[in-house]
C-alpha cells in the first residue's frame, strides 16, 4: 500500500494511484460539469487536448512540469473515452521528445542539407513558387489542424488560383466521402459513438477495431463485461484481435463484401422483411448508371445475389449469409457497421460504402439510437480538416465545390478574391498529383504533415523524379520524405502549438499551445503566410486580395490587421492566429447544415459535435444527424429526414451496385493476396511512435504474417526470412505464424509502419474511380523463403 | 522511471487471485481494491518494462481488462536514433 510520499517517485506513484482511483468513480460528466480535479493530487499543471493519434479524438489530460510535457491522463471529462488511453495514447506526450527532432529549417545544396536562416528558407521557396506558380501543389494531411489546412487552401486556392492540393486522406476515407454524398448528398456520418453504447449487435466490415481504435472498443469491451448481451460479427480476410471476442467471425475472400452486402439486401427483399414504411418514407432507388429504377427493378438486379450464388464465390457459406439476412430481418435489433480502411482502400470503395448505407436503410437501422451505419477514421483531423474545411483537390469549405460557380463567390467574397480567382477546374488528386510530379507536369510541391515517400503505393513508379522537383518538406522529425526534400523546414507539433481537431463523430476539438517547440522549430501555420506574405511583398498579384491587400490577412476582433507573417508577432502570447482564422472559417460552415461554434466555445468544452446550432441562449450540438429532437435541421414530425438529399426530396439512395472482381487476383506466378495495414503500437509510417522507446521496443520491426498452413506447405518456420515479390517489387521480412494475426489461406498481412521495410514499393496503385482512393488491400504476390 | 497508473477489471470471483498475483509482479503494487476493480501502479526502470507488466497482468487468469489511466515520464531520455 503507497500511504507516503517520501521521495520524488513515491510522490508520482501516489498521483497515478489518485488518477487511477478517480477515473473508477463517475465516469462521464455532463459538459462543463467539472470532474475530480487534477491539482488535488500531484504538483503538474494540466490541460485538456484531443490525443495526436488516431481519428478517435479521445481526450487526453497533458501534465506540464518546467516547460515540458512530463505526464499524461486520459481526460474523465471526455465522453469520448471517458478516461481511457489505448498504449499510443498513454505514450503520446513522448512523441515530443525524440533525439533527431528538427530543429533549423534545412537546404540542399550540392546534394548535402545545410542550415539556413528562416528568412533565406522562406526567401527561397516564395521565389521558387513565383516562379511556376500554377505547377506547384501541397500535399497536406488528415494531421493539420484545421487552422492549418484552411491556410493551407486559401494560399493555393486563392493565392496561386490552383487547385492542386489534397491531404494523405485521400488515400484512407475518400471513398468514405463519396460514399455518403452519393447516398445521403452530404458528407459524413449520422450516428455517433454513442450508438455503441445502446446497441445490441455490432458488425465490423474488414475492421480491426481492437488494434485501430482500441478505445471504441474497450468501450464495447466494458458494456460486454458488465453483462450486457452484445453480438459481434467479425467479416475479415484476417483474424486479428477482434476477431478473438466476436460471436461469429466470418471470413470472406477479398473484394466480395460487394457481393455479401448485396446478398443481405436480396434476402431482406426476398423474405419481405426489409422496413417498407421506413423505405417508402425516407429512400429512392438508382441504377449503377446513375438512372432512378423501382423497386422491383432493384429486386430483379439482386436477384444474383442470393446466398446460394454468392455462397459459391464470397468464401462465406449460405449459412453465414443468411445468419447476417437474419440479423438485419430483426426489426427490434438494433445494430451498428463499423468500417474503416478495408472498406475504403478498395477499388470499388465508394460502390461498398454505398453497399453497407442500403443494407441499414432498407432495413431501418438508422436514424435510431444504436441502428447505424458508421464509419470510422484513422487520422484525428480527417474529418474535421480534410472533409469539413475541403482541402481535396475538388473542394472547398463547408461542403463546397470549385465546379459551383456559386460557391466559388461565396468563398471570394469571404476572402476579399478578385471575382473569378477560384478555378473551376479540380486539381490532381492525391494519385494523379504524385504522377504529374513524376512526369513534370507539377514542378514543386509542399508536403506538411505526412510522409508520402513511406505511405504512396507503387513507390518507385509514383516516387520517381521527386529529388528532381522542388520539394518542401514541413515536418517534425526526418523522414522517408524529408530525404528527397529541396527545403526541410522544422515545424510545431501537438501542444507545441494551438490547435483544433474534428473527430471521427463530427466532435470539434480545440487546444492551446502548452510547451515551446524546440529550437526554431514553427507552426505550419506560421510557415504558409509568411511564404505567402514574402510572395506579396514581391509583388506576386495573386497574393493580393480584390483591395491590394495582403490575402492571408488575419485581423483582430476590432477588424485591425495583425502582422502574423512576423514571428515574434504570431507566436505572441498577446494574440491567437487560431482563433481569428477558425472563426473566419466559421462563416463558411452554414451552407451544409455543419454549424460549428466560436473558437472560444470550444475551449471551454471537450469538444461538441456539429451542428452546433445557439439554442435559448446555449450551444447545442448534434448527436445523430437528420434525427428529429437531436438534429435543429429536421423538421417537426419527420422522425428522420435526410435534408440534403441532392433531389431536394429528403430521401437517401439506395444503389445497385454491382460485385466486380479487383483488377490484380493471384495467378500461378503471384499466388498469394497481399493486404497491409498497420499495428496498435505505431501511427501511419512511424515518425513519431518510433521515437516512443516503449512503442518502438514493443514492435522494432516489420514482419509478414502467413497461415500456418500455407507456412507449412512453403517449409517456413516462424522468424524465417521470406521474399516477397509482386509485379512492381521485391521486399524481405521475417514470417509470423500464429502471432498477433491470422490471414486466411493464400492471404498475407505485412504492416506498413516500418521505414526500414518499405512495403509500399510492393502494393498497387490502381484506385477507386470514383473517390480515387488507391486499394493497399489486395493485390497479387509471390511468397519465397529466403535460404 | 515510468510510472503508470493502472485499473484492472477482474472476474467476481477472482478479485483476490488476481490481487495476489499482481503482487507477485516485480515492479507492480496494488493500492486499492474497489469490488471487481483493482487499482495498481507499476514503476519501472526502463521505459518499454511497463507495457510487458501490463501485457504479463492482462494475461492473469481472471482479468476481464486493463486500462492505463496515468503515465508519468517526466525523467525520460529522448530515444536514440
Amino acid at each position: 500500500m503507497i500511504s507516503k510520499a517520501i521521495n520524488r517517485r513515491d510522490f508520482i506513484k501516489q498521483a497515478a494511484r489518485m488518477a487511477a482511483l478517480a477515473s473508477i468513480g463517475p465516469t462521464t460528466y455532463a459538459l462543463g460539469q467539472e470532474g475530480p480535479n487534477l491539482k488535488n493530487y500531484d504538483d503538474l499543471t494540466w490541460q485538456k487536448a484531443p490525443c495526436r493519434f488516431c481519428g478517435t479524438g479521445c481526450g487526453v489530460m497533458v501534465g506540464l512540469k518546467n516547460g515540458r510535457v512530463v505526464a499524461i491522463q486520459g481526460d474523465q471529462q471526455n465522453p469520448v473515452n471517458q478516461g481511457m488511453l489505448c498504449a499510443k495514447g498513454y505514450h503520446v506526450g513522448a512523441a515530443l521528445y525524440g533525439k533527431d527532432r528538427l530543429t533549423d529549417p534545412l537546404i540542399r545544396k550540392n546534394g548535402k542539407y545545410v542550415k539556413a536562416s528562416w528568412d533565406e528558407a522562406i526567401d527561397l521557396i516564395a521565389k521558387k513558387v513565383m516562379k511556376d506558380p500554377e505547377k506547384f501543389s501541397i500535399y497536406g494531411s488528415g494531421q493539420w489542424t484545421i487552422p492549418e489546412g484552411y491556410t493551407a487552401m486559401k494560399f493555393l486556392k486563392g493565392g496561386l488560383k490552383s487547385n492542386h492540393i489534397d491531404p494523405n486522406a485521400r488515400l484512407c476515407m475518400a471513398s468514405a466521402v463519396v460514399g455518403f454524398i452519393t447516398t445521403f448528398g452530404v458528407d459524413e456520418p449520422s450516428g455517433c459513438y454513442d450508438d455503441l453504447d445502446v446497441c445490441d449487435t455490432v458488425i465490423t466490415w474488414g475492421n480491426n477495431w481492437a488494434e485501430m481504435h482500441p478505445i471504441l472498443y474497450s468501450r464495447y469491451m466494458n458494456r460486454r463485461n458488465k453483462g450486457d448481451k452484445i453480438t459481434l460479427i467479425d467479416l475479415g480476410t484476417r483474424r486479428t484481435r477482434s476477431s478473438s471476442e466476436a460471436n461469429h467471425y466470418l471470413e470472406f475472400i477479398p473484394q466480395t463484401d460487394l457481393a455479401i452486402a448485396n446478398c443481405i439486401c436480396q434476402q431482406l427483399l426476398e423474405r419481405g422483411t426489409y422496413d417498407k414504411a421506413f423505405v417508402e418514407k425516407n429512400a429512392r432507388f438508382k441504377g449503377n448508371d446513375g438512372k432512378d429504377i423501382t423497386l422491383d427493378q432493384y429486386k430483379a438486379f439482386l436477384a444474383d445475389y442470393t446466398p446460394e450464388k454468392v455462397a459459391e464465390y464470397s468464401g462465406l457459406s449460405k449459412e453465414q449469409l443468411m445468419l447476417l439476412g437474419d440479423l438485419f430481418s430483426d426489426p427490434n435489433r438494433k445494430i451498428v457497421s463499423l468500417w474503416c480502411m478495408g472498406m475504403n482502400q478498395h477499388t470499388r470503395g465508394t460502390w461498398i460504402n454505398n453497399l453497407v448505407y442500403n443494407v441499414h436503410l432498407l432495413s431501418g437501422k438508422i436514424g435510431k439510437p444504436g441502428s447505424t451505419p458508421f464509419s470510422l477514421t484513422g487520422q484525428p483531423s480527417a474529418c474535421g480538416t480534410c472533409r469539413e474545411v475541403g482541402t481535396l483537390a475538388h473542394a472547398l469549405p463547408g461542403g463546397r465545390v470549385v465546379k459551383n460557380g456559386e460557391h466559388r463567390k461565396q468563398v471570394e467574397d469571404l476572402w476579399k478574391c478578385v471575382p473569378g480567382t477560384i478555378n473551376p477546374k479540380p486539381g490532381f488528386h492525391t494519385m494523379a498529383m504524385f504522377q504529374a510530379l513524376a512526369k513534370g507536369d507539377l514542378t514543386g510541391m509542399w508536403v506538411q504533415v505526412t510522409n508520402p515517400a513511406h505511405t504512396i503505393p507503387n513507390l518507385h513508379a509514383n516516387l520517381k523524379n521527386a529529388k528532381d522537383r522542388f520539394l518542401v518538406v514541413s515536418d517534425v522529425y526526418p523522414t522517408e520524405t524529408t530525404r528527397v526534400a529541396s527545403v526541410i523546414l522544422p515545424s510545431a507539433m501537438w501542444v507545441e502549438k494551438n490547435g483544433v481537431y474534428g473527430n471521427t463523430e463530427r466532435r470539434t476539438q480545440q487546444w492551446f499551445k502548452m510547451v515551446d517547440p524546440p529550437g526554431n522549430a514553427r507552426d505550419d501555420v506560421w510557415q504558409m503566410i509568411a511564404v505567402a506574405h514574402r510572395m506579396y511583398e514581391l509583388g506576386f498579384e495573386g497574393m493580393k486580395d480584390r483591395h491590394g491587400k495582403f490575402l492571408l490577412t488575419v485581423r483582430d476582433d476590432n477588424g485591425k490587421e495583425i502582422e502574423a507573417w512576423k514571428w515574434e508577432v504570431f507566436n505572441s502570447d498577446k494574440v491567437n492566429i487560431d482563433r481569428q482564422l477558425f472563426n473566419e472559417y466559421r462563416n463558411l460552415t452554414l451552407l451544409k447544415h455543419k454549424d460549428i461554434a466560436p473558437y472560444d466555445v470550444y475551449t471551454k468544452e471537450r469538444g461538441l459535435r456539429w451542428p452546433v446550432v445557439k439554442t435559448n441562449g446555449q450551444w447545442k450540438e448534434t448527436p445523430r444527424r437528420f434525427v428529429e429532437g437531436e438534429d435543429p435541421y429536421v423538421h417537426d414530425g419527420k422522425e428522420v429526414q435526410f435534408y440534403m438529399a441532392k433531389a431536394g426530396d429528403d430521401k437517401a439512395l439506395i444503389w445497385a451496385r454491382p460485385y466486380e472482381a479487383p483488377p490484380e487476383i493471384p495467378d500461378a506466378t503471384y499466388p498469394f493476396w497481399l493486404c497491409t495495414g498497420r499495428v496498435v503500437e505505431h501511427w501511419h509510417s512511424g515518425t513519431m511512435t518510433g521515437r516512443i522507446k516503449e512503442l518502438q521496443r514493443a514492435m522494432p520491426a516489420a514482419y509478414v504474417e502467413l497461415h500456418p498452413k500455407d507456412a507449412s506447405e512453403m517449409g517456413v518456420s516462424d522468424g524465417q526470412l521470406v521474399k516477397i515479390t509482386s509485379r512492381r517489387g521485391t521486399i524481405k521480412l521475417p514470417a509470423s505464424i500464429r502471432g498477433r494475426g491470422i490471414p486466411q489461406r493464400g492471404l498475407i498481412f505485412v504492416p506498413f509502419f516500418d521505414e526500414t521495410k518499405l512495403i509500399n514499393e510492393v502494393t498497387l496503385d490502381e484506385y477507386c474511380p470514383m473517390s480515387k482512393e488507391p486499394d493497399y488491400k489486395k493485390c497479387a504476390v509471390k511468397v519465397e523463403p529466403v535460404v | 522511471m515510468p510510472v503508470t497508473g493502472l485499473v484492472i477489471q477482474a472476474e467476481r470471483d477472482c478479485v483476490n487471485s488476481v490481487t495476489t498475483k499482481i503482487e507477485d509482479l516485480e515492479n507492480a503494487e496494488v493500492t486499492d481494491v474497489e469490488q471487481q476493480k483493482i487499482i495498481a501502479v507499476t514503476a519501472t526502470e526502463d521505459p518499454g518494462e511497463d507495457k510487458y507488466l501490463i501485457a504479463a497482468i492482462q494475461s492473469i487468469e481472471g482479468v476481464v481488462c486493463v486500462n492505463a489511466i496515468y503515465h508519468n515520464f517526466e525523467d525520460m531520455e529522448a530515444i536514440d536514433d
